[in-house]
Order: C-alpha cells, then sequence, then structure tokens
C-alpha cells in the first residue's frame, strides 16, 4: 500500500476561500442570536400566559371534559356500570361547575359553553351507538331511549338543558386553591 | 469542502453553548431578549451540522483516504450506497449522527413548545443546548470525524462487513437516535421543573406527545436491531441479552413506564413525582446505553462503534443524573400531585402496578448487565449472566405486565366495583381460559407457555371485543362494518391507537413464547448427496460453491428442501470470510412464514470431511417482525391530531388573573 501527500492548506487561494468560508458560516448564527436584540418588542409579549390563572382553569376544564367524555365512552361500551357512571360523571361535572364558577361568564356565555359541553359528551356516544341509539339524561344519568321527549326518572326534558344547567344542584363553595391562585 | 466541515463543526459548539448560558440566564434574569436569542442560536446548529455532515459524505463519495474516518471507514471496493451506513458505522461519524438527529429534535421540539409552554420553554431550550454541547465538544476534541491523516493511505480500511446488510440502513440510526431522543421528554420535563412548573401539568401533553415519539423510534430501533441479529448474525436467534442489547432495553422499559404514567397525570393531576422520576430514570439508562456502546466495561458483541471514550459520557451521566436530582428536590414542593387514588380497582392503580414492574424489569436487566464488574472487584473473576436468568426472572415479571396490558384498559379511570370489573373480564378470561385448554387438548403440555399464550389470548379477546360492540352498535344504526370500524377508531384516537400499539405487541410476545419455548434445533454433519430431516422437514445437501469476490472469499452451500412431500426449492446458506477484517461471517437461509422458520445456518464448511450445519425451526417468529409496522401505526394514530374544544369561550374575573396579566 503506497502513500499520498496531502493537498489542503496548500496554495494561499484556497485559505482565502477557508477564510470566507468560516465568515459566512459564523453569519448564520451570528445574525440568528443578535436578532432579538434589534428587533425587541416581538420577543417580550408570551412570556406572561402559561402560568396564568386563565391557562390553569383552561386545563382543568380541558381535564374535566376530558374526564366526562372518557365516562360516557366507557358507558357506551358497557366497560362502566351505572352506579360508577353516575359517580364519576357527578365528579367531573362539579370539577367543571368549579372551573365555570370561576369564570365571569354572563348568562349567554354560560348557556353556549353548556351546549358545547353536552354536544360533545352526545358526540362521543354517538360514535359508538350511532345517533339513533340509546342516549342518557343529563340530569340523572339515566338511559333513555333516543327518541324519548322526557327522562322517564327524572321528569327532565331531553333537550339541551342538562346537569349543569342554573336549576341543577349548585356546585359547592369555590376553594381558594382550586383557581390556582 | 473538508474544511468547511471543520470550521461548521467548531462553530457549532460555540453555538451551542452560547444557546445553553443565554437560555438559563435568559430564564432566571428574565430577559427575553436574551431568551430568544439562545433559542435561534439553537435554530442553526442543525444548518452548521448538515454542513459537516455534507463534507463528510462529500468526503466518503470522493474517497478522500486523507480524512481519518473516511480511510477508516471505507475503501475503493466499497458500493457507493454504504456510504449512509459507513457514516455512522465509527466512532466519530456515529456522534456526528447523533448530534445531527438531536439537535433537528431539539429545534423542532423548542418549536413546538415556544409559544405553549413559554416559562419551561427557555429552561428545556437550555438543557437541550447544553447536551448537544457536550456531545459535539466530545466530537471536536476526542473523536472529530473530518480529522486530516498527516500521511494518508492510497486505499482505505472498508467498512465492518457485519455492517453491511439492510438492516443497518436503518437499525444503528434508529437506535442511536431512539437513545438520544430520549433527551426531549427530559428535557421538557426538567425544564418544567425548573421554571418551578411540574406541578401545574401544562409540560404534560408535549412530556407525552415527544415520548411516544422516542418510545416509536426506540421500539423500531430494537425491532431492527433483532431482525438484523435473526437474519445475519446466522445463530438462529433475535435476541441474547448482550449488554448492548440490554442497555437499548432499559430506556425503553423506562419510557414504556413514562408513556403509560404520564397519562394518568394528564387525567387525573396525579404521579406527577413520579413521572419526574421515571424520566429521570429514562434518561439515565439512555445515557448508560450510550456508554456501554462505546467502551464501557463490559463485553459485548457490539463493538463497532467502540473507543475509549466511554468514560466520558459516564462522567456526563453521572452529571445529568446528580443535576436533575438536585433540581428534583429543590422543586419537589411544587410536585404535590391534585389528587390521589381512590380505588385500587381503576385504571390509574393498574397504571402504578405496570409501572413498578416495568422498572423492576429494568432493574433486573440492569444488574444482570453490570454484573461482571461487580463479581470482577467482589471475586477477582468476571463472572456473566446468562439468558436463564434473564429468562428466569423477567418472563414472570413480563407476563404479569402483559396480563395488566389487558386488565387496564377495561378498568375506568378513578374507580370500579368489583362486580363491574368481574364482568369487564369475564368474557376475554373466558376466552383465555377456552385457548389454554385447546393448547392443552393440543398437545402443548408446557404449564408456563400454556399460561403465556392463554395470557396473550385474553388480552387480544378483551381489545377484541370492546371493538366488535362499538363496531357493531354503530353497525345496526346502518353504518358498513369498515366504516364504523373506522369511525369508532377515529373518535378516540389516543385509546384505541394504544390499543393497535397492545395488539403489536401482543404478536411480539406471541413470537417470543413460541420461540422460547418450541424452537428446535439439531446439528447435522452432512456429505454432499446427504439427506436428513427435522420435524416435518427434510432436506438434501447439493455441495458446496466457493467464490472470490474483492473484499471476501464466499462459500455456498446448496440445499433441496421439502415439507412432506412438498418441495419447497433450494436454500443457500453462506460463510463468508473477509481479509481485510480477519472477520469470518455466516448467513443463515431462512424460509419464513407466518406458522414458522426454516433455518439453515453453516456452521463449518471448511474442514476436511462433512460440512457441518446447524438446523433450526423457530415458530412464530414471523409475528415479531410483523408487529413493527403495527406498533408504529398505533403510535402514530395516538399522536394524531384530533379535533379539541376551543377554550376560548373561558375568560377569568379580574380578581383572579394574576399581577401584571
Amino acid at each position: 500500500m503506497g502513500a499520498r501527500t496531502p493537498e489542503h492548506g496548500a496554495l494561499p487561494r484556497t485559505q482565502e476561500m477557508l477564510v470566507l468560508i468560516a465568515l459566512l458560516l459564523a453569519l448564520i448564527p451570528a445574525v440568528a442570536v443578535l436578532y432579538p436584540f434589534l428587533r425587541r418588542r416581538s420577543v417580550s409579549r408570551a412570556v406572561v400566559e402559561e402560568g396564568s390563572t386563565e391557562a390553569e382553569l383552561a386545563r382543568r376544564w380541558d381535564a374535566a371534559l376530558s374526564g366526562l367524555k372518557t365516562t360516557e365512552l366507557e358507558h357506551a361500551i358497557g366497560n362502566l356500570a351505572q352506579t360508577d357512571y353516575r359517580l364519576l360523571r357527578e365528579q367531573y361535572m362539579t370539577e367543571a361547575a368549579l372551573v365555570m364558577k370561576a369564570m365571569d361568564l354572563g348568562l349567554e356565555q354560560e348557556r353556549d359553553l353548556l351546549s358545547s359541553v353536552r354536544r360533545e359528551i352526545r358526540s362521543v356516544r354517538i360514535r359508538v351507538v350511532g345517533p339513533d341509539g340509546p342516549t342518557v339524561c343529563p340530569a340523572c344519568a339515566t338511559p333513555v331511549e333516543a327518541n324519548a321527549g322526557e327522562c322517564p326518572e327524572c321528569g327532565r326534558p331531553m333537550d339541551d338543558a342538562g346537569a349543569m344547567d342554573s336549576d341543577a344542584e349548585p356546585p359547592p363553595e369555590l376553594p381558594e386553591e382550586a383557581v390556582g391562585g | 469542502m473538508v474544511e468547511a466541515g471543520q470550521m461548521a463543526l467548531l462553530i457549532s459548539v460555540v453555538v451551542a453553548g452560547y444557546a445553553a448560558v443565554a437560555s438559563f440566564l435568559g430564564a432566571t434574569r428574565r430577559v427575553p431578549e436574551l431568551v430568544a436569542s439562545g433559542r435561534y442560536g439553537l435554530y442553526t446548529v442543525p444548518v452548521l451540522l448538515f454542513v459537516a455532515t455534507a463534507a463528510l459524505v462529500y468526503a466518503f463519495v470522493g474517497n478522500d483516504f486523507t480524512v481519518r474516518y473516511v480511510a477508516e471507514n471505507s475503501s475503493l471496493a466499497m458500493p457507493k450506497a454504504y456510504t449512509w451506513v459507513a457514516l455512522y458505522a465509527g466512532n466519530a461519524g456515529s456522534l456526528l449522527f447523533l448530534a445531527i438527529v438531536f439537535s433537528t429534535l431539539a429545534v423542532a421540539a423548542v418549536l413546538s413548545m415556544r409559544h405553549r409552554l413559554p416559562y419551561t420553554a427557555p429552561y428545556a431550550t437550555g438543557i437541550m443546548a447544553l447536551v448537544l454541547t457536550f456531545f459535539l465538544a466530545v466530537m471536536l476534541t476526542l473523536a472529530n470525524p473530518l480529522e486530516r491523516l498527516a500521511v494518508s493511505p492510497l486505499d482505505g480500511q472498508g467498512i465492518n462487513p457485519l455492517l453491511v446488510h439492510f438492516g443497518m440502513f436503518i437499525h444503528p440510526p434508529l437506535q442511536m437516535a431512539g437513545l438520544i431522543s430520549v433527551a426531549v421528554p427530559f428535557s421538557i420535563a426538567m425544564g418544567a421543573l425548573l421554571a418551578g412548573r411540574g406541578g401545574r401539568d401544562e409540560w404534560v401533553g408535549l412530556g407525552r406527545t415527544w415520548g411516544m415519539i422516542s418510545w416509536l423510534i426506540m421500539t423500531t430501533g430494537l425491532l431492527l436491531g433483532s431482525w438484523w441479529a435473526y437474519t445475519i448474525l446466522g445463530w438462529g436467534g433475535y435476541w441474547a441479552w448482550d449488554p448492548v442489547e440490554n442497555s437499548a432495553l432499559m430506556p425503553w422499559l423506562a419510557m414504556t413506564a413514562f408513556v403509560h404514567s404520564i397519562m394518568v397525570q394528564k387525567r387525573r393531576g396525579m404521579f406527577r413525582m413520579w413521572n419526574m422520576v421515571l424520566i429521570i430514570v429514562a434518561f439515565t439508562l439512555a445515557q448508560l446505553g450510550m456508554f456501554i456502546n462505546r467502551g464501557g466495561p463490559v463485553p459485548s458483541v457490539h463493538s463497532f462503534a467502540q473507543s475509549t471514550m466511554g468514560w466520558l459520557f459516564l462522567f456526563f451521566m453521572a452529571f445529568t443524573l446528580l443535576g436533575s436530582l438536585a433540581a428534583f428536590i429543590w422543586r419537589s414542593g411544587t410536585l404535590k400531585s391534585r389528587e390521589s387514588l381512590d380505588s385500587m380497582l381503576s385504571r390509574e392503580a393498574v397504571f402504578l402496578m405496570q409501572n413498578v414492574l416495568f422498572l423492576a424489569v429494568a432493574f433486573v436487566t440492569l444488574w444482570g448487565t453490570v454484573f461482571p464488574i461487580f463479581s470482577e472487584v467482589v471475586e477477582g473473576s468476571t463472572l456473566t449472566v446468562g439468558r436463564p436468568f434473564f429468562d428466569r426472572v423477567n418472563g414472570p415479571l413480563l407476563l404479569l405486565l402483559i396480563l395488566l396490558m389487558g386488565v387496564g384498559p377495561l378498568l375506568p379511570w378513578r374507580r370500579a366495583k368489583a362486580r363491574t370489573v368481574i364482568r369487564s373480564l369475564r368474557f376475554p378470561v373466558s376466552a383465555g381460559v377456552a385457548v389454554g385448554i385447546g393448547l392443552v387438548a393440543a398437545g402443548i403440555r408446557q404449564p408456563v407457555a400454556v399460561v403465556a399464550f392463554s395470557t396473550c389470548a385474553t388480552v387480544v379477546v378483551g381489545i377484541l371485543h370492546e371493538w366488535l360492540r362499538g363496531t357493531s352498535s354503530r353497525h345496526r344504526k346502518g353504518e358498513s362494518y369498515p366504516l364504523a370500524f373506522g369511525r369508532l377508531l377515529a373518535g378516540n384516537r389516543p385509546r384505541y391507537g394504544g390499543y393497535v400499539v397492545h395488539l403489536g405487541i401482543i404478536m411480539l410476545a406471541v413470537g417470543a413464547i413460541a420461540s422460547s419455548f418450541y424452537s428446535v434445533q439439531r446439528d447435522f454433519a452432512l456429505n454432499p448427496g446427504d439427506r436428513a430431516s427435522l420435524g416435518d422437514y427434510s432436506f438434501q445437501y447439493l455441495g458446496t460453491q466457493t467464490s472470490t469476490y474483492a473484499d471476501r472469499d464466499e462459500t455456498v452451500a446448496e440445499f433441496q428442501v421439502f415439507k412432506g412431500d412438498s418441495y419447497l426449492g433450494v436454500m443457500r446458506p453462506f460463510r463468508a470470510f473477509y481479509p481485510g477484517f480477519r472477520i469470518s461471517a455466516a448467513r443463515g437461509a431462512i424460509r419464513s412464514t407466518p406458522i414458522e422458520d426454516f433455518y439453515i445456518v453453516p456452521s463449518d464448511l471448511d474442514r476436511e470431511g462433512p460440512a457441518v450445519f446447524r438446523v433450526l425451526i423457530n415458530p412464530l417468529v414471523w409475528w415479531m417482525w410483523a408487529s413493527g409496522p403495527i406498533i408504529a401505526l398505533g403510535v402514530l394514530l395516538a399522536l394524531s391530531p384530533q379535533r379539541q374544544p376551543a377554550p376560548s369561550t373561558l375568560r377569568v374575573p379580574s380578581r383572579l388573573r394574576p399581577a401584571g396579566a
């Protein structure tokens, strides 16, 4: 096996090229790291959101809604007995109500929010049993036939009103730590 | 071009170091410009490393043997397609590969969290930049892939012949990427911890997403590694509890525990401390894997990327472990759980048990892996523990895990009554028992195998039963079965994606159980023309043919194979000797079906007299390789975005808003 001598660095012109390449390469990160100092306004705004009470409440709201949807799914596919279903549903409803109480919502907004929650929960059940399948009473969680006008157990009309409606049992007082403040 | 790559490497280590310092300083001093500056700096690191990698590829393609790494890992005879393998076949190249993969993942992670986690992101960016700085500094000072030789050879040494295999195109890069990718969820978790937000759960969504990405990469790497060992190493097996295999398995186990446990935090606000511990353990084990892979003190068949720098990785592992434990202790007050365990009959309780089991398997494997070191210190001689130890201890634990995998998803969150649990489980368990009875009736008498198969059947039936109920329910309302099934799965992707992964794991388990208990092997000494049989197979040895290639001498044996009266075809196992590496490699010939693999390995073709072959029948191994795409599909389904109700209608009363918000 023979050998040959490396040719790198032999010509001054090559060295000039290398310096130029080095400068070009260094220029990319230099511009990147200096940019925020030159454009101060664009970077300082977002840092207040993550820890805000609003964000904490939104997370708790999402968790409660997610819990309600999973409970609905488990019940629809038959993994959850009626008593467990009622208990879990009540716990998640209470959590959702606690979050809602911490909101400064108008009556209209509150109704909108409740309707959207009901739609979400209903859509979970529809995914399993189809649009014409049996449903449950949103107030007392009793199974109800699809076309029934009212709940056979508590008599509540099977429309958009539900367990979190204004005349439902009021949620417990909101503890200080519940809002993450 | 090579010099440009060297400069890019040098600049990249400076920039990564700056990104670490600027991110930490910016976060602690609350200077948003400094935070953004560090972040933007990190964005440029993959660009610089791409320049360095392009320089190395250019050197490979141009056969520039003045570059030490090119001279050591390629030759004029090497097909250009293997440039990709040669890129990470050696220590220096694999470090560059790790750096470019990790920097790209880090940039993707920062982009995903910079708006969602503005408090956490700077710390997480700092941690990822710190890890990157370590890799780049080690590479630049001790293993520079672009280092020039003073005197260069006319031809290179060539690539390790064991790496010349299709599996090598994917297995090592995925394995390395998998180990380093654990740093991403680790950084997010530690970032949240340092920012004092570990107990607020906002990091959990992204932590889970990146945890699952990391888990998928590691799983694919492990499966491909097993497949490579099975098809190329020519010993008829796929897993040998080798230290490097173990070192990849341990972080996988910890990450599996993490991606399950994090769901409990997401759903219930529980296990906050536990999840931090899990991700610290997973990252530590991933670093241990890198250490063992790079010249650790335990003997292994994976020696292609070995070096003496392993101890640096051990030092860095100790540094990050102590640092993260200190942060954990410092911030432990912020990690109190919102809720407690309501009942042991709940999904979260099963998650907890499963977590403990995963860690138990990981630590048993760790003990078996490092035992040679302890035995040397205590006894004065190196004692290794082999497959019987791992099988005996880990086997029952893994079986329990499979059982929990079937039980857990059938239980609701929070609590369930015993009656409900019995009702949910009666059908799958009955099916499992029926399978067990069927197996015994069919002549399978190994009690452990019967129990293991029954357990797998219980899990599968539990999943399929739930799918069937959901699909039938929709079908009764007029949807076709495929549409009903598709909509059911699409309706709750994390849940059903998890089920698909579980099915893949069961396929893997079934293959492993069947081949562990019912693999048959026998050695045959045969002269040309001899006939022999094993099980239902009979075969005739026709003789050998030797050919000489530029890099190897290859002796190919030829067999005619029959199953019963059916002619299956000709099988050609071979042995090759690579003079440049003084390596002799056997390549088995495999006829693979979903029922069983018929496998012929040439043990000795060179000696005087009859040639020696090992013939194996490995049942159900095909299912192990088929499980890979299923698992990947499940993870992708679980990670696929689903429409979330926007919480934008929420508005907080001004009295509750924090000052300045």
